[in-house]
């Protein structure tokens, strides 16, 4: 192995020390048969802890919580009873989880283009090093800082029937804004709150890839006559292609397994109008002691996940190829 | 390859060591006078029942047997999600205060003696003739509060005995320029729903919960529909908060104790927290009227429960501070004046407001279950909360009829 290290410039280091030299230090020589075993070993011994790993803590769980999720276990009987696919049927026919399943996906949708259009919208403004936008950098990131579940407290004491706001309209003699106890009310304060939350490491990554665009390239575009709009749709965008796709990935798939916002914002309310699937997976699970069914359940929000992962990673590669070439 | 098994030795072994770990049950062997133990008590923690309470509670037992230490454990959300947790994971502890009566196969036969015979409802609340869950008082429901200057206001002379009058009454105190009913979202919902409609339904069809578990009555066909639909009228005719889904249950209590609000629907339990407030006005308290307008029995239902878990190799001990708990006078009244509850033959200096509660209790011919069940004769897990999505539903335009037919068709997919 030490007689094929080179350096850049090309000769061999050993022979560059001279012939006697590499006579002295050659290794004996190892068959082919022996070398391809120790190669595959070696390879073996770097991806076995990792693979240890990755059974241990997400392929058992992950067959665990779908041998659950054949059973109708409440979470305590010692006996779960086999039920096949019943749970899975069950999910189809259950109003409450198409409900929850409709407005996750509407909550990912919008989040995910809320939390990116902020994330890229603040990252442009702020892309110069000054003081005050390394003060307003960490200030947008600062939400994402703070537990989802503070989060929702916080703005349920600002949202709610007696908060901040309404407190403020009563006392104006105004009418009080139902953010919480309308559906489409809820559901929108629900999203608005979640890109506020999250949308701090969508704005870091932007600013990571921003900084990361060559100058000489913007310069280029600046003397070829191209305006600041032009700049950003034709060069910066489709440099930033890898980056957006993380950006979406993240909060898609973030967006998606939503819950403790929704548990402490507004608790699923009004009449469950704001459930995630997360949520449900969880009262389904424990309140209702179904956690058959709420692994069923799971199952189906993880094929979904790395479904919609898949999905975006495939749509996104053109752009990103774009930008290779 | 030897060299990558070796490293999976000791990796295994910790997780063999780590799953053993897990999988045992928590404590040690059988007390000794000599050995010190420990019991843990998973209780139910409330603005009353704080962990000081329970603290307080168990040390006159504490000091009785030194060498043992009870370590009082307060639940993640709640005690019946979190014994489930517990159980999943193998770390359940010995002793639990308010586990729902459907976690009952996980608990220990209590032993057939007087201590346990002679809690309340503990014959009612027995699992297939089995008793595992005793009560240390009773708990009663389906009680409406009231601001008896806001009555006075609105002309009302005599508390309403039927659903016909309540809708007056309510309507007589909107009139007069207060909230007349008070209720929140959260669990509020759908617990004074069923504090209101149970009598109803409880009094004339005692065996209702057994009978729809077997398929034979509906929502549908029930007094529940009839109340439901009274609901939605108030809601139409702004009788309850149009915003209730977005208030907590601290609002609405507030809403009541500040005079805002004329009545509220609530169980015993929201007395210590009226008497606290030292409102400004005298509260009055009467049973949830009927359709009817007769008097029946009143709704009630074991409160400070406990249960002993199967699992726990120290049962001996836990059934001890257990009867301790459900027997000695002064851990009994400690108990039940805190929440402002219940127990024949063990009387407390208590409020006036629980002394008309204990009148109504006196008046009554005997308890009926609440809207859940007790025993055998109880509603699938998550059953509060999906009346509660039911009830709320009528404040953002769903209908009664989808309301029912969501509560038939949920029952019949969760019924055991």
């Amino acid at each position: 192995m030490l007689n094929k290290i080179t350096t850049p410039s090309g000769p061999a280091v050993l022979r560059a020390a001279g012939p006697e030299r590499a006579e002295r230090t050659a290794p004996r020589a190892i068959s082919r048969r022996r070398r391809a075993f120790l190669d595959s070993t070696g390879q073996v011994a770097f991806v076995a802890p990792a693979f240890i790993m990755v059974t241990l803590f997400v392929l058992i769980p992950i067959g665990i919580a779908f041998y659950l999720s054949l059973t109708n276990w409440n979470g305590f009987s010692p006996n779960p009873g086999f039920v096949g696919t019943a749970n899975y049927e069950r999910i189809l026919e259950d109003d409450a989880a198409l409900r929850a399943g409709t407005f996750t996906a509407i909550l990912a949708i919008c989040g995910t283009l809320g939390c990116n259009v902020a994330g890229l919208g603040f990252a442009l403004l702020l892309t110069r090093s000054t003081r005050f936008n390394s003060f307003m950098r960490a200030l947008l990131f600062y939400p994402y800082v703070i537990g989802a579940l503070m989060i929702g407290f916080i703005w349920s004491a600002i949202l709610g029937a007696n908060g901040v706001i309404n407190s403020a309209l009563e006392s104006a003699g105004l009418d009080k804004i139902p953010f919480l106890s309308d559906p489409t009310l809820s559901a929108l304060s629900v999203i608005a709150v979640t890109i506020w939350a999250a949308f701090g490491v969508n704005l870091v990554l932007y600013l990571a890839g921003l900084q990361t665009i060559d100058e000489s390239m913007l310069e280029a575009a600046k003397i070829d006559g191209a305006s600041t709009s032009q700049i950003f749709w034709q060069v910066k965008l489709p440099l930033l292609a890898p980056v957006v796709t993380v950006n979406i990935v993240l909060s898609a798939v973030a967006l998606l397994k939503t819950y403790d916002l929704v548990l402490s914002l507004t608790s699923g309310g009004p009449a469950g109008r704001t459930e995630t699937v997360a949520y449900q997976i969880l009262a389904v699970s424990f309140s209702n002691g179904s956690l058959g069914y709420g692994a069923a359940q799971s199952v189906v929000l993880m094929v979904v996940v790395v479904a919609v992962t898949v999905a975006i990673t495939s749509f996104r590669n053109r752009a990103e190829r774009n930008v290779a070439a | 390859m030897f060299r990558t098994r070796s490293r999976l030795v000791p990796v295994a072994a910790a997780l063999a060591f780590a799953s053993l770990g897990l999988t045992s049950c928590s404590g040690t062997p059988e007390n000794t006078s000599a050995e010190p133990t420990e019991l843990r008590m998973l209780v139910n923690v409330t603005p009353v029942l704080t962990l000081e309470f329970w603290d307080a509670l168990v040390a006159p037992w504490e000091e009785a047997n030194p060498n043992v230490d009870v370590v009082i454990e307060a639940p993640a959300t709640n005690v019946g999600e979190t014994l489930q947790q517990q159980l999943a994971a193998g770390t359940e502890p010995d002793i639990v205060d308010g586990a729902p009566i459907a976690m009952a196969e996980v608990l220990a036969e209590l032993p057939d003696e007087d201590w346990v015979n002679d809690t309340p409802l503990v014959e009612e609340n027995a699992v297939d003739g089995v008793k595992k869950i005793v009560g240390t008082g009773l708990q009663m429901q389906s009680l409406v509060f009231y601001n008896k200057d806001a009555f006075e206001a609105a002309g009302i002379d005599e508390a309403p005995t039927s659903v016909e009058e309540f809708t007056e009454a309510l309507t007589a105190l909107k009139g007069a320029g207060y909230v007349p009913l008070s209720t929140a979202g959260e669990w509020v919902t759908g617990s004074q729903f069923l504090g209101l409609a149970g009598p109803t339904v409880m009094r004339d069809e005692p065996d209702w919960i057994a009978d729809r578990n077997a398929g034979e009555v509906s929502f549908a066909e029930s007094n529940y529909h009839d109340y439901l639909q009274v609901y939605a009228d108030w809601v139409a005719q702004g009788l309850v908060p149009a915003d209730a889904n977005a208030l907590t249950y601290d609002d609405a209590t507030a809403a009541f104790t500040s005079g805002k609000a004329a009545t509220y629907t609530m169980g015993s339990w929201i007395v210590p927290t009226i008497d606290e407030a030292a409102t400004d006005f005298e509260v009055g308290v009467f049973r949830a009227p009927t359709f009817d307008g007769k008097p029946g029995p009143l709704t009630g239902n074991p409160a400070v429960t406990y249960g002993v878990l199967d699992t726990s190799d120290k049962k001996d001990l836990a059934f001890d501070i257990v009867e301790y708990l459900t027997s000695d006078e002064t851990a009994v009244t400690t108990a039940l004046s805190v929440e402002g509850n219940y127990r024949e033959g063990y009387p407390y200096e208590a409020s006036d407001l629980t002394n008309a509660i204990f009148a109504l209790a006196d008046d009554s011919t005997g308890f009926i279950t609440p809207g859940a069940g007790l025993g055998s004769n109880i509603a699938p897990l998550g059953y509060g909360d999906q009346v509660k999505v039911v009830v709320q539903g009528l404040y953002v335009g769903d209908s009664v009829e989808g309301g029912i037919t969501l509560l038939d068709d949920w029952w019949t997919a969760n019924a055991q």
